[in-house]
């Protein structure tokens, strides 16, 4: 099929974009797994896991610039910390670009709640910001458009879920010499308290036959045990339930050594 | 009761057939069988033996001695062993009314199972010997206690030297 | 070109579907520490009798290795209504992992019912719960089946506190031993003496069902097989004749007695019907065979032979056939007995001292589990977790009665009035 002058400019720039895409994620991805995971804090609200985004910071999470809804109203927490650019912030001003300026006020202090003037939605200017933005002033490399749970993602939250309960794993006793051959398939629900929301449901079981009959129960009544011991999980809030999915939902498998 | 009537019974069914005789009876019954009981008795009543105190002691005194003794986990005779059997054989077939009852022991220095089954080795080998010495074998049994008579009661090498041995004890 | 936009769109999209899939799912790994699990017993509510019973349960578990119980003294009570519905953030502070309630309550038919649960403290749950029907003068049993069920649902192991042993009571110095057939439960309440004592008896053992036994009295001067009815007290010689018989075992169906018979300095296996009758021989190789034992599913008999010149021991099929040898370890090998799971043989190895050992069906992995002077005659608990067995000391030859976890760990001296020896451990009681 021959194609004209006007497809072939679509064709091109949506190849470009896509292109751009995948030249983003990949990057990106690349960036992050050559960066050391930070060490635990002991913060209240977050368990740092080295998310794209992440620097040490004390709020939950900086809300996301690119997020249509929320562009035009004031972030819901905001004791900015000093190293948090005004770049990120969400002008209460109806600037169209907000530009990085060299104010250090550390007292934001409530900025945004105490000029909860409803804003336009700015959907048109700053609705790709989050992709196109220059990286953050803060230590964190390229954002990505919104708190996706990626693979890498999914990888962290499940590290950080399994450290947290591993004290309680390592207390688990002694139930035979082949329990070891058994090992369960485990789903959890979790609420965003980090309690679970229903008991651990076991997904499978393997190993076998003789060995599931005699162990299955008594690996399940440990996995319940850990989770009733080591819970509330300390998560971070933002990947709790995106749309590409989050730690509401865990599986993961159980096995003794 | 019964008993003892089975016992006079016997007592006068022997005296009677040895009055009449010189030479052993033409019809031998069978080995182990002792008189006058039911072969086929499940009752466990039906299986006392009488020992006779005074005969033993005499054994002992004629015969120089009723036991004999067995290196360990053996059960062969050696030169003392077979000298005093001889000499019991002599004794026995001068004492025709009487049985012996060849008794088999083991040390403590074995399990309690292939101790009985040692014991009746012991007690099997004492037996063959004196058949040989001419003792009619209907006037013998054999038995074994495996580990469960010990006369010495230390766990030592002396002690289970003592404990090994067969005894020929003198039995109705 | 627009075949290329979709082979790329497309090609995206699987990437990214593919990141999904490929991961495996993160695993936890649980620690398996050798730890006792620390158990609340307290006292039962609803009868005078719920402090004992509750005492029967703590010596129970604690028999087990297992667990650490706690109470039933020093506890806080509760009530009926408790027992199914208790404060399990108390019991976490108070720093146990589960807890055993229950109550006791009156039956109409003048029997009690004894409700045991079993609480997963630390996950805040029951893990299950049962009643048990008893009479009062029976109460000791509705402990036993409490602990067991506690014992087997935290172990995943079957049942075997609700048992009874029979064995050699043994009084009196070395060269005079007085020996009766005793009977107790596993735990050495109700000892009682089935025979007098004016003959001496040896290795009592139980049948199947566990309603008789059969052992060795020498009558007459001689070892003989006879056979008990525990019920009613009755008894007969299982071989008439004047044999010398003895090592009796029953075969799994109950129906026929494995026993060994010394004749002309040969001693070889034999089998003969419960009900009498013909023996059949079943081994005929010179040397001493003895210690017949069956194996559970009654296809094959393991025992010891001494036909290669030393005590080892062999295996056969149940009519003779195939006997084959499967020790091979150095030193001597004796008294073997199949495992109730059919996995294991135990037995007496003779290596200087004598000590009592496992080794696979087939030979091979043996395992030494004590460290007597002379330990011997092993009897398996029905679950095949437990070896019973008789430990005599050196010098005046004191015997007792031990138990030791099949695992490994120390052997547990049982609870007999006077010595002991030549244990056999029934089945599960009804």
């Amino acid at each position: 099929m021959r194609m004209d002058r006007a497809e072939l400019a679509g064709t091109g720039a949506a190849l470009a974009f896509h292109a751009a895409l995948i030249a983003a994620l990949t990057l990106s991805l690349a960036h992050v797994q050559s960066t050391p995971e930070p060490p635990s804090m002991e913060v209240e609200f977050v368990e740092d896991v080295g998310l794209e985004a992440a620097a040490p910071t004390r709020i939950a999470t900086p809300p996301p610039a690119s997020q249509a809804p929320e562009i035009g109203e004031a972030p819901p927490d905001e004791p900015a910390p000093a190293p948090l650019p005004p770049a990120t912030q969400p002008r209460v001003a109806p600037t169209p670009r907000p530009t990085p300026k060299p104010q250090a006020k550390p007292v934001q202090a409530k900025p945004a709640p105490a000029k909860p003037t409803p804003r336009v939605s700015r959907i048109g200017d700053d609705f790709l910001k989050g992709i196109a933005d220059s990286p953050s002033k803060s230590d964190a490399p390229a954002k990505p458009a919104a708190a996706t749970f990626s693979a890498t993602a999914r990888q962290s939250v499940g590290q950080a879920i399994l450290r947290q309960v591993q004290p309680c794993a390592d207390r688990q006793p002694f139930i035979g010499e082949d329990a070891n051959k058994v090992r369960l398939t485990i789903n959890l629900k979790l609420a965003r308290s980090g309690r679970l929301v229903r008991p651990p449901t076991v997904i499978r079981t393997s190993g076998d036959p003789d060995l599931r009959a005699k162990y299955g129960d008594l690996l399940e009544d440990q996995v319940r045990r850990i989770f009733a011991q080591c819970t509330p999980l300390r998560l971070p809030a933002e990947l709790y339930d995106t749309p590409t999915g989050g730690w509401n939902d865990f599986t993961f498998t159980y096995r003794v050594n | 009761m019964k008993k003892s009537i089975l016992i006079g019974m016997t007592a006068v069914a022997l005296t009677l057939g040895a009055c009449g005789r010189k030479t052993p009876p033409a019809e031998i019954p069978p080995v182990e069988q002792p008189p006058a009981t039911d072969p086929n008795s499940t009752d466990p009543n039906s299986l006392e033996v009488v020992e006779l105190p005074a005969l033993q002691a005499d054994l002992v005194a004629k015969a120089g001695s009723d036991t004999i003794y067995f290196g360990t986990d053996e059960y062969s005779l050696d030169q003392a062993s077979q000298a005093t059997l001889a000499a019991q054989a002599r004794w026995l077939l001068a004492t025709p009314n009487v049985r012996a009852s060849i008794e088999g022991h083991a040390d403590e220095r074995g399990t309690r199972e292939y101790n009985q089954a040692l014991g009746e080795r012991r007690a099997n080998a004492t037996r063959d010997f004196l058949l040989s010495q001419g003792v009619p074998a209907d006037r013998m049994t054999v038995t074994s206690w495996g580990k469960e008579r010990p006369v010495a009661t230390g766990s030592n090498e002396e002690a289970w030297a003592q404990n090994r041995r067969a005894v020929t004890v003198i039995i109705r | 070109m627009r075949m290329i936009l979709s082979l790329l769109l497309a090609g995206i999209a699987s990437t990214a579907i593919a990141q999904d899939v490929s991961e495996p799912a993160p695993e936890l790994v649980g620690g398996s520490v050798r730890t006792n699990v620390a158990i609340a017993v307290p006292v039962m509510p609803g009868d005078a009798l719920g402090r004992q019973v509750s005492e029967v349960i703590v010596s129970d578990l604690r028999s087990t290795g297992l667990f650490t119980p706690l109470g039933p003294g020093g506890l806080p009570g509760y009530s009926v209504e408790e027992a199914g519905n208790p404060a399990y953030p108390s019991w976490r502070n108070a720093g146990v992992s589960a807890l055993v309630s229950g109550y006791i309550e009156p039956r109409a038919d003048g029997r009690m019912t004894v409700a045991c649960y079993l609480h997963d403290v630390t996950a805040g749950r029951e893990l299950t719960h049962q009643g048990f029907a008893v009479t009062s003068a029976n109460w000791r049993q509705a402990a036993h089946k409490c602990a067991d069920l506690v014992y087997s649902r935290l172990s995943g192991q079957q049942p075997f506190l609700d048992t009874r042993v029979v064995y050699v009571a043994e009084t009196g110095p070395k060269n005079n031993r007085q020996k009766r057939i005793a009977l107790m439960d596993s735990d050495g309440s109700n000892n009682r003496y089935l025979t007098v004592g004016r003959n001496t008896v040896v290795t009592p053992r139980f049948s199947p069902r566990g309603d008789k036994l059969v052992y060795v009295s020498y009558i007459g001067r001689k070892p003989r097989v006879l056979l008990y009815d525990v019920a009613s007290g009755q008894e007969r010689l299982l071989i008439p004749g004047n044999h010398i018989t003895f090592a009796p075992r029953f075969s799994p169906s109950g129906r026929d007695v494995v026993f060994s018979m010394a004749e002309n300095g040969n001693t070889d296996i034999y089998m003969v019907s419960v009900n009498g009758g013909q023996p059949r021989r079943l081994t005929s190789a010179p040397g001493a065979d003895t210690s017949p034992s069956f194996s559970p599913d009654g296809r094959q008999i393991v025992f010891e032979s001494d036909r290669s010149g030393t005590q080892q021991l062999y295996v056969m099929s149940s009519d003779g056939g195939g006997q084959r040898r499967i020790s091979f370890g150095g030193g001597r090998y004796a008294s073997p007995v199949w495992s109730p799971t059919g996995n294991m043989i135990a037995f007496t190895k003779i290596a200087g001292p004598f000590r009592i050992g496992v080794m696979n069906a087939g030979g091979g992995g043996e395992r030494i589990l004590t460290d007597g002077w002379q330990d011997e005659g092993p009897s398996w608990a029905p679950n095949g977790q437990f070896v019973m067995f008789h430990r005599t000391a050196q010098g005046a030859g004191a015997t007792r009665l031990y138990a030791v976890p099949v695992g490994g760990g120390s052997a547990r001296i049982m609870p007999t009035p006077v010595g002991g020896s030549d244990p056999s451990w029934s089945p599960i009681n009804n």
